[in-house]
């Protein structure tokens, strides 16, 4: 079994040569090869990732295919633990915000839950410790709130921590 | 058009992401600070952050109420850090200011001589300490003062203990008798003179009421100097109830009282009635509870149910020891203490309504044996979906071990909860109820007595501490090298969430 490859293809027609056991991180392609029976010559499409990105989820992949299954998730519930990045997640994730938000977007769509969890830790890490404004400003967010609307919160927020 | 557009076009940008995603995004913030921050960047995150608070408190109330179904804890250790010189400590005080998302802790012990007059405060949205430097007048070192919130802007720092050298080898235990406050606004300390004050005193109880519009810090029991006949200043202890509302008057109690006490807890439960639980009586362990009612200036003694008395409480040893805090919307009062010892199967059997899996320390031995043996043995190598399962599970014990450091269940802490929600029916009683969890990730390895338990925004935060079979040690000799192992400058965030990893 080992070795053996699939062959993937992103939306702008790059095809990609994976390990089956690569490529299995991803629970999306690895229900379509065991459920669907997809015959292993046949070309899978990734109709939502590009190849830049598939190719950076392939690095991440390939660099983490022997850790341990993360544990099954309840969405609901789940609390999050906080900033756990490895340097080497680290030094993988210093790219910039159109990136993150494709690589994000492609473990959600692919359904590897260890390169989620990183990349949004990684989103989180940014608002961390920021103002509103610090935040619109990195994010590029544009402010929405009428004044009154605005001071309404504020007088919430305050509320709240002063119960 | 202009190049931002085209940017855009192509590159991705933050409103890209479906909710879902935000919404988990959001879940690795911390309660405090960004809470607020993010609730004021744009109609959509105001949104998406009210659903963030309300699971995350929904998540932590539901996982400590009643149900039976099972938990897992995870304690986040943070170690003091090395640049400040934030000592080990234990009985010192600690303050929780919700509207300051701060944690301040004052004093304590560093050793069983020496007591601390440091005071620091932790900002629970960045967790990272500062040492304040307050003017005024500072109060003195000592350890077992209590230290609330009187919720008009100043901490109340009360009584407590210290040891002074009588001469080069002899010491005496001093018990103090200030009331200091502590002003949040201005920085500074107040020494408050009254002549009426309940005397020098340490290990009692405090908390406060709104009775009649009107904030009330009540204290109660506590070690009290009682000159005797022989002119020998001994600590005894006291079940007297005091008021302070800038000045001193001891509450007349009709009835009954409480045997007198020290080392308990005390809550205010509403404005009527404080709760006290635990200490330690001349005599005995106190396993009684006890309510008092400022309306009828009354005593009552609540039944405590305890179906399994070996297993849902504390041991009698560390009760006399245990604070414990209060999580209001849970009804709930919680301790952390030494694990108690495994149930048998026969009494799992009988209570096999709850859950006793995080007891199982033996089966998850086996468990690793078997996992880590099978492979070599290679006994049928055929059955594909047989061999990989055991793979799976050889390459995910041990490294969850690594990350977690799943703790040693014989030695390690276990919490403990005592429901109070029947305190106020027909048959007023409070329950012991069994411990849930499934698992406990990150606990240290060794449980301690005299740290400090807070309740702040869905998490515990246990602070300092010391061993108790090092407690024993010091008491007849100093053994230098234990004596920074043993006490602790742990701080851990505990929290809660029912998935069993």
């Amino acid at each position: 079994m080992a070795g053996h490859k699939i062959k993937l293809q992103s939306n702008d027609g790059d095809i990609f040569d994976v390990e089956v056991e690569i490529a299995k991180l991803s629970i999306t392609i690895k229900t379509m090869l065991e459920d669907l029976s997809m015959n292993e010559e046949e070309i899978i499409p990734l109709p939502n990732i590009n190849s830049a990105i598939f190719k950076k989820v392939i690095q991440w992949t390939t660099h983490h295919k022997d850790d341990p299954p993360l544990p099954p998730e309840d969405d609901e519930n789940r609390e999050k633990n906080t900033n756990d990045i490895s340097s080497w997640d680290q030094e993988f994730l210093k790219v910039d915000q159109g990136t993150l938000f494709e690589l994000i977007l492609a473990a959600n769509y692919l359904d590897i839950k260890g390169l989620l969890d990183v990349t949004c830790t990684s989103v989180a890490n940014m608002i961390k410790g920021k103002t509103s404004e610090e935040i619109r400003q990195t994010f590029n967010i544009k402010n929405d709130f009428t004044p009154q609307e605005e001071e309404q919160i504020k007088k919430e927020n305050e509320w709240c921590e002063n119960k | 058009m202009s190049n931002n557009d085209e940017i855009c076009t192509y590159s991705k940008c933050i409103e890209d992401l479906p909710e879902e995603i935000l919404l988990r995004i959001f879940r690795y913030l911390l309660p405090y600070k960004d809470y607020s921050s993010i609730r004021l960047v744009c109609r959509q995150w105001e949104r998406l952050g009210r659903v963030t608070k309300d699971w995350r408190m929904n998540n932590f109330y539901n996982n400590l109420s009643l149900s039976t179904s099972s938990v897992s804890i995870h304690w986040h250790l943070i170690d003091p850090p090395k640049k400040f010189n934030l000592i080990p400590r234990f009985s010192h005080s600690v303050c929780y200011v919700d509207s300051k998302r701060m944690l301040y802790v004052f004093g304590g012990n560093r050793d069983m001589a020496t007591s601390l007059n440091d005071f620091w405060c932790l900002d629970l949205s960045t967790r990272n300490w500062e040492r304040i430097l307050a003017t005024g007048s500072y109060p003195p070192p000592k350890c077992s003062s209590t230290f609330i919130d009187d919720e008009q802007g100043n901490l109340l720092l009360f009584g407590g203990r210290s040891m002074i050298y009588i001469d080069d080898i002899h010491m005496r235990e001093q018990l103090h008798h200030e009331l200091h406050s502590y002003s949040l606004e201005k920085n500074s300390w107040n020494l408050h003179k009254n002549l009426n004050e309940p005397g020098p005193i340490c290990d009692h109880s405090a908390s406060i009421i709104n009775i009649n519009n009107q904030k009330r810090m009540i204290i109660f029991g506590g070690c009290m100097i009682i000159d005797d006949q022989y002119q020998q200043s001994t600590p005894q202890r006291t079940n007297d109830l005091w008021q302070w509302t800038n000045t001193w008057t001891m509450i007349h109690v009709n009835g009954t009282k409480p045997e007198p006490r020290k080392g308990h807890s005390q809550f205010t439960l509403n404005s009527e009635n404080i709760l006290i639980v635990g200490g330690s009586s001349l005599t005995r362990v106190c396993r009684d509870v006890w309510l008092f009612s400022f309306q009828t200036n009354q005593w009552t003694q609540i039944t405590v149910n305890n179906q399994y008395p070996n297993d849902f409480a504390p041991s009698n040893d560390d009760l006399s020891y245990l604070s414990f805090c209060m999580v209001l919307p849970s009804q709930i009062l919680i301790t952390f203490g030494r694990l108690r010892r495994h149930p048998t199967e026969n009494e799992r059997h009988t209570y096999s309504q709850y859950d006793f899996s995080h007891c199982d320390k033996k089966s998850r031995e086996e468990l690793l044996l078997a996992s880590s043996s099978l492979p070599s043995s290679s006994s049928d190598e055929n059955d594909e979906t047989n061999r990989y399962s055991i793979i799976h599970k050889r390459s995910q014990l041990p490294l969850i071990n690594n990350k977690y450091n799943m703790m040693d269940i014989s030695s390690g802490f276990q919490m403990y909860r005592l429901d109070i929600s029947n305190l106020f029916s027909l048959n007023p009683c409070v329950t012991w109820l069994p411990s849930k969890s499934t698992s406990v990730f990150g606990s240290p390895s060794r449980s301690s007595l005299y740290y400090s338990l807070i309740y702040a925004r869905s998490e515990f935060i246990l602070f300092g501490g010391i061993e108790k079979r090092k407690l024993c040690l010091q008491k007849h000799f100093s053994d230098k090298d234990n004596r920074s192992q043993s006490i602790s400058g742990t701080l851990a965030f505990i929290t809660m969430s029912n998935i069993a990893l």
